[in-house]
């Protein structure tokens, strides 16, 4: 299969004043046409980062040092900025993950479901109303007639995730990123929500960068896995591979620290803090070669 | 539900009124000066004075007079003026629509332009731009109103004397009105130069009234702006396509107007204010001229009218102030 989104050698720091911390190290990713690809590793590692490099809303401070983010043959990072905003929201979007504030509270549900149907479809904006009410009876929002005229705050967060994976797919989009977009909700939901991504990813083929820190989703939902510490990735590869044989002995212990519910008894084991030394050393070691290199 | 809400409003503000209105009756009353001797010559005789004490209500206890007064205002009679020797409801209604249309255009200058600043300053959030709005801000925030006002009619009235620094009308236009509202009207009737003229005459004194609260709209505007801008709804905006200054326009500004409507909502009742001052210096026909005459001429009856005037204008400001807010924000609505 060929690769929707390609990310090679790609590296950033965040640069306050005057010092610089660099989040991503070379980071290298492909994610195949089709494919729910995961994306795990613990709080800081920075998989938010890298969701926001694709999605062109870093924070300003910032700055891309290297590398390349190939989207359908082109650099993402070399467009034009008026092209980039053309391919938000039409062909790639955001499932983001507080479904509490990522809604606009001063604007209604069907006007913020039809901001991406005027601007890439150029629909009219009665037409827009019309496909919004149709995307809102694709993710299974009740009363859609009535939620779209509804604000936000009158919707449970359930109903305001789905109305978020409503906007990611309104215009089928070829690449999703999905960042956290189950953590924000109870156990239940979380589990009608993954379903019904898993569903509308399988019926238009969407790709989908899925970020996470939780193993027990990825069993569910996607196809690959990569494993990210640091700001670098550890190992990428078939979930069932990498569930099976982990090759990387972070990604062995993050297997151990995942309760899982399908081997009677399971035993919880936390990361070894020398693990997590001497991945930190290796994350210096990357940062002194990449000085080396430039002093040279 | 919302109605409810809002007679709610207006009906508390009744308490507000009476308060007004209790503590001028006193406050006149307390300082110094007598209106009788005022309007009288050095030659009038004791009696004269006697009589028009009398006439004036003035030879009463205090209690007396502020039932009586209280009584006459529901009826809504306000006296007769002690200088002027006319109606004073009149004398408030023929100068109320100079005023208000003086401070309806100076509100809609500030808040056009501030709207307009604190967008342009967040748009170039950083950069050249808003630092410039920023210091050009901080200037205006610092001068009051009515230097803004010397400052105008000695730079565009005296050393370069392109604009009218007095009055409301060019006095060689011949113009009857029915109604006072000279700008509305005339433009209604056709009469375009005079429109004209009373728009050229309102531009000096409406950017002095509305450079303050302008520059306090626009800074606080700005600020909350920019934390809008973090939010989560503004960065998945930008990944729906939108370019920053819609962002701005369709998703943030609504949201960040919440809290500056409040906040400048203060300010405003400083622009009416103002109005006293502004007028006088640009010789405008207004209510608050008239104030300083008849604080002058220690005119009782109008003073109080005038005041009572005000404060049912600040009430009412307030109020849209909150009638505003319920429309910016649905999660007011249910309340
Ligand atoms: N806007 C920002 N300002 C300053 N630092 C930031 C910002 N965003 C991220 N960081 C820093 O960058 C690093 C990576 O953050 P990132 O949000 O990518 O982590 P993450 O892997 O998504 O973690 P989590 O699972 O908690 O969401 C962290 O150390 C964080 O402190
Ligand atoms: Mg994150």
């Amino acid at each position: 299969m060929s690769a929707i989104l390609k990310i090679s050698q790609l590296s950033l720091c965040l640069r306050y004043a005057g010092i610089s911390e660099r989040i991503l190290r070379g980071i290298s990713l492909a994610i195949d046409s089709g494919e729910v690809h995961g994306l795990v590793g613990e709080s800081g590692a920075g998989k938010s980062i890298l969701g926001q490099t694709i999605l062109d809303i870093l924070p300003r401070i910032a700055v891309i040092e290297s590398g390349t983010i190939d989207f359908d043959g082109q650099n993402l990072l070399r467009l034009a900025p008026t092209q980039r905003r053309g391919l938000l929201g039409s062909e790639i979007a955001l499932i983001p993950q507080d479904p509490m504030t990522a809604l606009n509270p001063v604007r209604r549900i069907g006007q913020q479901l039809a901001d991406t149907l005027v601007l890439h479809l150029k629909l009219n904006r009665k037409d827009a109303l019309d496909r919004a009410c149709e995307l809102l009876e694709e993710v299974r929002i009740k009363h859609p007639r009535r939620a779209l005229r509804q604000y936000p705050h009158e919707l449970s967060g359930g109903m305001r995730q789905r109305v978020l994976i409503a906007i990611a797919f309104s215009c089928k989009p070829r690449l999703i990123v999905a960042d956290e977009s189950t953590t924000a909700l109870d156990v239940s939901v979380q589990r009608q929500i993954l379903r019904l991504i898993r569903e509308l990813q399988v019926s238009s083929g969407t790709s989908i960068l899925f970020i996470t820190h939780d193993l027990g989703v990825v069993a569910k939902i996607c196809d690959r896995v990569s494993i990210i510490h640091s700001g670098r990735i550890l190992e990428s590869d078939a979930v069932k591979r990498i569930f099976s044989m982990p090759e990387h002995e972070y990604t062995r212990a993050l297997l151990k620290a995942t309760p899982r519910y399908d081997h009677g008894k399971h035993q919880f084991r936390p990361i070894p803090k020398a693990l997590i030394s001497t991945l930190q050393l290796e994350a210096k070691e990357y940062d002194r070669r990449i000085r080396d290199s430039v002093d040279a | 539900m919302t109605t409810r809400y809002l007679l709610n409003r207006l009906l508390l503000a009744l308490p507000t009124l009476f308060g007004v209105v209790t503590v001028v009756f006193i406050l006149l009353r307390v300082v110094p000066g007598d209106p009788i001797a005022m309007m009288t010559g050095p030659g009038a005789t004791p009696e004269d004075i006697q009589h028009l004490r009398a006439h004036y209500g003035l030879d009463r206890s205090l209690s007396a007079q502020f039932v009586i007064y209280l009584g006459q205002l529901a009826m809504g009679d306000l006296g007769t003026s002690i200088s002027l020797r006319q109606d004073v409801g009149e004398l408030i209604l023929g100068r109320l629509p100079v005023t208000l249309e003086l401070t309806v255009f100076a509100m809609l200058i500030a808040i056009g332009c501030g709207v307009c600043l604190a967008i342009v300053g967040s748009y170039w959030r950083s950069r050249w731009p808003e630092a410039i709005i920023d210091s050009v801000i901080g200037i205006i925030v610092a001068i009051p109103d009515f230097l803004w006002a010397l400052a105008f009619i000695l730079i565009l009235g005296v050393v370069i004397p392109v604009m009218p620094i007095f009055g409301r009308l060019d006095l060689a236009l011949e113009y009857q009105s029915y109604t006072e509202f000279y700008l509305i009207e005339s433009a209604l009737r056709g009469r375009f130069d005079v429109t004209g003229s009373v728009l050229w005459h309102m531009i000096l004194p409406g950017v002095a009234l509305a450079l303050p609260l302008m520059a306090v709209g626009a800074r606080v505007l700005k600020s909350s702006l920019n934390v809008e801008m973090t939010q989560d709804y503004a960065a998945l905006a930008h990944t729906k396509g939108f370019s920053r200054l819609q962002v701005i326009l369709k998703e943030a500004l609504r949201n960040a107007l919440i809290p500056a409507v409040t906040l400048t909502g203060v300010q405003l009742t400083f622009l009416i204010g103002g109005t006293v001052l502004i007028e006088r210096i640009f010789g405008y026909p207004g209510l608050g001229n008239m104030a300083i005459d008849a604080v002058i001429n220690r005119d009782l009856p109008l003073i109080q009218g005038i005041i009572i005037t005000f404060a049912i204008i600040f009430i009412l400001v307030n109020f849209l102030i909150d009638l505003i807010n319920t429309i910016l924000n649905p999660r007011l609505r249910d309340g």
